[in-house]
């Protein structure tokens, strides 16, 4: 038994869970090695402090205001959840990498929905930058790897690659859509896209997204601009702005500010972009300039 | 619903039969037999009682939520500490300023957001608070993966196995999280811990 040892085994000696031969050597070691012996001790009272932390006692009306919020309609199941609970968990197709996978053309037609991004398919009121998008969703089972962040992930992809996706929707807790992507029949690497064969056409234009709206609700008419273009309204009419993306769902919302969070940092201009929507003073606004704020800061 | 394996003996099993049925009262008691482990694990997370008041509101209305996701493979227990840390996350990447924020949490805590404990064992009295102030900062320095994993494992005694469920890890990965977190902090309360002092356990 040497300092290694020691080092690598202490954490299951503090357990008790090294087998009585392995802790006779261990105390042994302790015994000749004052080194060990006082971080041991250490270790011991560190974990002694954390336990003897004092508890925190909960709000006493907190089940009282759980159960008020849920009586006001919160805490109810989102667009995902309904597919889910209808169908199991559901895997989509992406062919060719672009933008967009709108949460109602799943819903309609699970076994296989066929889209182009120039018709319905990109984000509200984003002009698809993408020529061309097919989504098939399907209920097939998928072995591809997941990935974490499908927008930072479809980076480096060839723009107009033919090759067949394999993606998986999510929403997380916050009602955020994912797409979680890999590349079908192929290996991947545990949180990466293999390298592409080819180098992008225009890396950074093709960006994947996913729209959401509740289902059976009707998508809003709204004026189609690129995300350049409502950048400028953003930064010359953030009120304007500011009421759009107001009347968008929680989700939708999210993907505006992470889109074009981004696209105003590539640009140089975000800071421009939060000023202009505090300089409103409007409530609504505020809030999203902190949300541009903290979404380039964690990007 | 389904049970499997070593989840036989759910507390919550028929509560949460009854609510996926549709009861809504049983919900209700749901949150209230898992409301002050949820607030316990958030007051540890975020640090502020408002922020924890605030999360484990979220959390239980995402518990509401999601609720139809809950196959019995797991405690429910479990399932509730997982949408407790997600929606703690979550909180956490939408914060702008965490310094400001961690600055204002101290200021909170020293105005007394934590009430005494009633130590269950004289022998394992809670510590004073200058003390625990000085654990709860370090905690809070600590990554967010560390500092989950050693406030589920030493503060709220959940199993390796346990706490790999409500995180999505391997157990190994559990075990060298939880060992890095305590290794981290007793550097961090080298001054507290340093020393064995008289009265302090061995």
């Amino acid at each position: 038994v040497n300092h290694s040892d020691i080092q690598n085994r202490m954490a299951d000696y503090l357990e008790g869970d090294l087998s009585l031969r392995k802790r006779a050597l261990f105390d042994a070691h302790l015994d000749t090695c004052p080194d060990c012996s006082s971080e041991l001790g250490e270790m011991r009272r560190t974990i002694a402090l954390l336990r003897r932390l004092p508890t925190p006692q909960a709000p006493a009306d907190l089940a009282d205001n759980v159960m008020r919020r849920i009586a006001e309609g919160e805490g109810q199941p989102g667009w995902i959840d309904h597919i889910e609970r209808r169908f199991g968990e559901f895997r989509a197709l992406v062919l060719a990498p672009g933008l967009v996978l709108p949460a109602t053309a799943v819903a309609a037609g699970l076994t296989l929905v066929l889209l182009t991004a120039d018709g319905g398919g990109s984000l509200p009121g984003f002009r698809a930058e993408t020529p061309t998008v097919r989504v098939a969703a399907t209920r097939r089972p998928t072995q591809a790897a997941v990935q974490r962040s499908p927008g930072q992930q479809m980076r480096g992809v060839p723009a107009a690659s033919g090759r067949t996706w394999e993606a998986s929707l999510a929403q997380d807790n916050s009602g955020r859509g994912h797409l979680r992507l890999g590349l079908r029949g192929s290996r991947l690497a545990n949180d990466g896209v293999r390298p592409p064969a080819a180098p992008p056409r225009s890396a950074g234009q093709h960006r994947l997204a996913l729209a959401g709206t509740a289902i059976g609700g009707s998508a809003k008419s709204q004026s189609v601009r690129s995300r350049d273009e409502w950048l400028d309204v953003l930064i010359r009419r953030p009120q304007a702005f500011a009421r759009e993306h107001s009347e968008l769902s929680s989700v939708e919302q999210e993907l505006w500010i992470t889109h074009l969070s981004r696209r105003a940092v590539e640009l140089e201009r975000l800071e421009e972009a939060v000023t202009a929507l505090r300089a409103t003073g409007d409530p609504f606004a505020i809030v999203l300039a902190k949300s541009f704020a903290a979404a380039a800061q964690h990007p | 619903v389904l049970v499997e394996g070593t989840e036989l003996d759910d507390p919550d099993r028929e509560l949460v039969a009854s609510w996926q049925a549709g009861d809504g009262r049983a919900f209700e008691l749901l949150v209230r037999r898992h409301e002050q482990r949820v607030f316990r694990l958030l007051m540890r997370m975020l640090g502020s009682r408002e922020e924890a008041q605030d999360v484990a509101q979220e959390t239980f209305l995402r518990l509401h939520r999601y609720g139809h996701r809950f196959r019995s493979e797991a405690r429910f227990s479990t399932f509730v500490y997982r949408v407790a840390i997600n929606a703690a996350l979550n909180r956490r990447r939408t914060l702008v300023r965490a310094r400001d924020r961690i600055a204002k949490l101290q200021l909170r805590q020293a105005a007394g957001d934590y009430l005494p404990q009633t130590p269950r064992d004289p022998e394992d009295a809670a510590i004073g608070a200058e003390t625990s102030a000085s654990v709860r900062e370090a905690l809070d320095r600590l990554s967010p993966s560390l500092r989950f994993a050693v406030v589920l494992y030493d503060i709220e005694g959940l199993t390796y196995g346990e706490i790999a469920r409500v995180l999505g890890i391997r157990e190994g990965t559990v075990k060298s999280r939880i060992h890095r977190a305590r290794q981290a902090l007793r550097n961090e309360l080298r001054t507290l811990v340093g020393r064995p002092r008289e009265g302090a356990s061995s």
